[in-house]
């Protein structure tokens, strides 16, 4: 009798430790290639923290998963002239420390981004000033009309930061102290290991699913797989196109594969001959074999390009760009004056994908007559000697982060621009240059696409850059996390994220 | 003996100050910009010369190396251009991971590695010595992030013995990485205690021992392994100084929160502030453990003592 009493008591215990510990804290542990920086939005501007500070903090505006720009911290907003926007704000939002959020919060944001200058203060250089209507209401003037002002403010290192908490933390704001108004709370960092982020339960919007977030900086590709592998991590970001066949249909892991804003170019250097022949540029564009460098190099984690816009970015031409045709590149090499091919270099620096891209075009090259001599310059000198021209092709990409296509051909095609702000093909065209800034004032959105449709025409035409990849990304996960939607920019919301 | 330990103390300063000057030279003289490199491939020219300006960069390098060495001397090393943070803070959240790591490094050399040499001098060209002298060799040529990668594959995704990777609390964290990193160490450990008690096991003293009638167990471990511990000291000293500051591949595998992975980012992202820092600790640290490998010489060869007056 006491032998059964002590059983079922056992049981019952055991059920209810059990319910106890499936309704209890569910941690969600998320790994990515590296460690943040700074958890201060207006501090530097890489990927890795992004990804933290987009948990904690929150802007104006956001783009929806279909790079819409959708509310976040203001509820709807009017263009009131040329150059005024005006913003209504969420009304009871508080920060994490207790404050409430309004206007006045909006303007310190901004000011302190310009005045800092935060490293992503460039997108804000259109605004000239904040006005604060009432508690609710904010104005953001700009200095000229600026087209995609929403696409910009909806950048994570727009965030709302909390005054009080800025001041009160001084040096040690985005290192132990982060307060903003999103779904997580910031908890602690461990440098070089992990954040902990915990629910906000006072969230003005849908709160969070899970009630504590890890995440990790796992360098090493194939050690944050087998973390994945052995449930070590629940997603795990960027598989490496070596790990992704491995994992590919294992049980228990599900593979999500998402395009990027992402694209790989190799650039022209235009002020130096043979290149600053079209023709030249057009033959080598017919010369490469993009397919073969997607298949092989990128084992599918690539689309190969047609123009210079990623197909994500709103207004990217649906362009069939310049097919593999040794034969034509012959001919227009030929018509150019070089029927027996010359010799150049094509820089890269270290990254092992970009080595092996350059590797693959030498021989594509070779094959017309072309004879190139591969360059891998450390990424510090890189940036520096490709910026003042000293190259003749070299291999580099760009992430349109915004989704506008000003953001993704200004930098890199007006003239204004040459060299270390983005133009380091050195490529300059009057009437590109004319549409470039007309598709940064013209306010409606069919103009501005036949604006932008025209600039990408000439672009693929005059042809500054080889055209190659749109590039794709892969986060694998358990089985059992549910509610994860990739984000195209690459900083994925985690708030909808839960275990099963 | 504490006017010895001064005057190493005191020779340091110069010491130090000149690695600092050379690294701060190294860091200047090669190409690439700090600024430029926090702001990306398309950054505005106006934006590139005002955090230029704000990091402090557009003055002459002496002017700013004699600004860091003047704070420096306040113990204050700057902040980081890349985090804000303070360099002695950022060295100081790091610092703790790889001194665990290399401290568990070399106790499993000193470990292993000692009494494996031992018995392979005692039975020299015996199967045990052969083996052993192999498995060294082999130890001393295996590339860390090979066998990190296969320690990972056997004991986390096979046996899920042990986790892959991090330190996130809990002695299991600390063991494959601390195996991956000690074993070089473990095998020249091994390779030098041989050679070493091959040498003194010939020695006079040692026969006069064995004459005696003491049981060969004391003669090896308390008689010769003594006077064979010499060198070994001195390359355990090495190995930790070398440890410390090596331990970059080691602490990228295995995710380790530890100063090497920092110091390698921090070249890459050319943060001279935190690079300098970073190497001033290193130098420091080396500069200690030879002193204090110095100062074991004393205890273990009393011959040596008046030198040290």
């Amino acid at each position: 009798m006491f032998k059964k009493l002590f059983l079922v008591t056992l049981l019952v215990l055991a059920v209810g430790i059990a319910g106890v510990s499936a309704a209890g804290t569910q941690t969600l542990i998320v790994a990515q290639g590296a460690d943040p920086v700074t958890l201060d939005p207006h501090g530097e501007n890489d990927q890795p923290s992004a990804r933290v500070r987009v948990q904690i903090f929150e802007t104006l505006v956001n783009h929806g998963y279909d790079l819409e720009i959708v509310p976040g911290l203001a509820k709807s907003w009017e263009q009131i002239d040329e150059v005024t926007w005006e913003f209504k704000l969420q009304e009871n939002v508080t920060f994490h420390n207790g404050d409430p959020f309004t206007a006045a919060d909006v303007k310190y944001s901004f000011e302190r981004i310009k005045e800092l200058p935060s490293p992503a203060a460039f997108l804000l250089d259109s605004v000239q000033e904040v006005v604060v209507v009432d508690q609710y209401t904010v104005r953001i003037v700009l200095s000229e009309p600026f087209a995609p002002i929403l696409a910009h403010l909806a950048h994570p290192s727009n965030a709302i930061v909390n005054r009080r908490s800025v001041e009160e933390a001084g040096d040690d704001f985005g290192s132990s102290v982060a307060v903003g108004t999103g779904p997580f709370v910031f908890e602690d960092w461990v440098a070089g290991s992990h954040v902990t982020l915990v629910r906000n339960e006072e969230y003005w919007g849908e709160p969070a699913k899970a009630e504590k977030l890890v995440i990790r900086g796992i360098p090493e590709n194939t050690v944050r797989a087998i973390e994945l592998e052995t449930g070590g991590v629940d997603i795990a970001y960027n598989i490496d196109p070596m790990d992704e066949l491995r994992l590919d249909g294992t049980p228990g892991i599900v593979l999500d594969k998402y395009e990027t804003l992402s694209t790989s170019y190799i650039g022209f250097n235009v002020n130096k001959a043979p290149f600053d022949d079209v023709r030249v540029r057009q033959a080598i564009n017919y010369a490469l074999d993009v397919e073969a460098v997607v298949d092989y190099i990128y084992t599918g984690q690539a689309v190969a390009a047609g123009g210079p816009l990623p197909p994500l970015v709103w207004g990217a031409l649906d362009a069939e760009g310049y097919e593999y045709n040794p034969e034509k590149a012959k001919e227009l090499l030929a018509e150019a004056g070089y029927p027996d091919g010359f010799s150049t270099t094509l820089w890269t620096n270290d990254n092992p994908q970009r080595m092996m891209i350059a590797e693959m075009f030498q021989a594509d090259l070779a094959e017309i007559g072309i004879d190139v001599e591969v360059l891998v310059v450390p990424w510090a000198t890189y940036l520096e000697e490709t910026g003042s021209g000293k190259h003749d092709m070299f291999i580099l990409g760009w992430v349109t982060v915004t989704a506008d296509p000003d953001y993704g051909l200004y930098a890199l095609f007006h003239s204004s621009q040459f060299g270390d702000p983005g133009n380091r093909s050195f490529y300059a065209n009057e009437r590109v240059d004319e549409l470039l800034e007309l598709g940064r004032t013209e306010g409606d959105p069919e103009k501005r696409a036949a604006i932008y449709a025209e600039a990408q025409e000439l672009i693929i035409e005059e042809a500054p850059w080889a055209f190659l990849i749109a590039t794709m990304e892969v986060n694998g996960m358990r089985d059992n996390v549910e509610g994860f939607v990739a984000h195209p920019a690459g900083h994925h919301d985690l708030s909808t994220v839960y275990k099963k | 003996m504490w006017r010895y330990i001064i005057r190493r103390l005191l020779s340091l300063i110069p010491v130090i100050i000149g690695i600092s000057l050379f690294v701060f030279l190294l860091m200047h003289l090669t190409p690439g910009d700090p600024a430029q490199l926090m702001l990306g491939e398309g950054a505005p020219a106006h934006q590139l010369e005002a955090l230029r300006e704000s990091m402090g960069l557009n003055k002459p390098w002496y002017v700013q190396y004699l600004n860091w060495l003047k704070n420096a001397v306040k113990l204050d090393l700057g902040r980081s251009l890349r985090s804000g943070k303070a360099v002695s803070a950022e060295i100081m959240d790091r610092l703790p991971a790889t001194a665990e790591l290399a401290a568990a490094a070399v106790a499993i050399a000193i470990l292993l590695g000692v009494p494996v040499g031992v018995l392979s001098a005692s039975r020299p060209n015996s199967t045990f010595d052969n083996v052993a002298m192999v498995g060294a060799l082999s130890g001393v040529g295996m590339p860390a992030f090979w066998q990190g990668i296969m320690l990972i594959l056997v004991f986390s995704v096979s046996l899920q013995w042990l986790p892959s990777s991090g330190r996130l609390g809990g002695w299991q964290y600390l063991v494959l990485p601390a195996i991956t990193l000690g074993t070089g160490a473990t095998a020249s450990i091994a390779r030098l205690t041989r050679s070493a008690m091959l040498d003194v096991l010939q020695q006079d003293y040692v026969r006069t021992a064995r004459a005696k009638g003491l049981r060969p167990f004391i003669v090896v471990y308390w008689h010769a392994l003594r006077n064979a511990l010499i060198p070994v000291v001195t390359m355990i000293g090495l190995q930790f100084g070398g440890l410390m500051s090596g331990a970059v591949l080691t602490e990228t595998i295995f995710a380790w929160p530890g100063i090497g992975r920092m110091l390698v980012e921090a070249i890459n992202n050319k943060d001279f502030p935190l690079v300098q820092g970073t190497i001033m600790t290193f130098a420091l640290t080396y500069a200690l453990v030879n002193l204090g490998v110095d100062l074991m010489y004393a205890v273990l060869d009393p011959r040596l003592r008046s030198t040290y007056e």
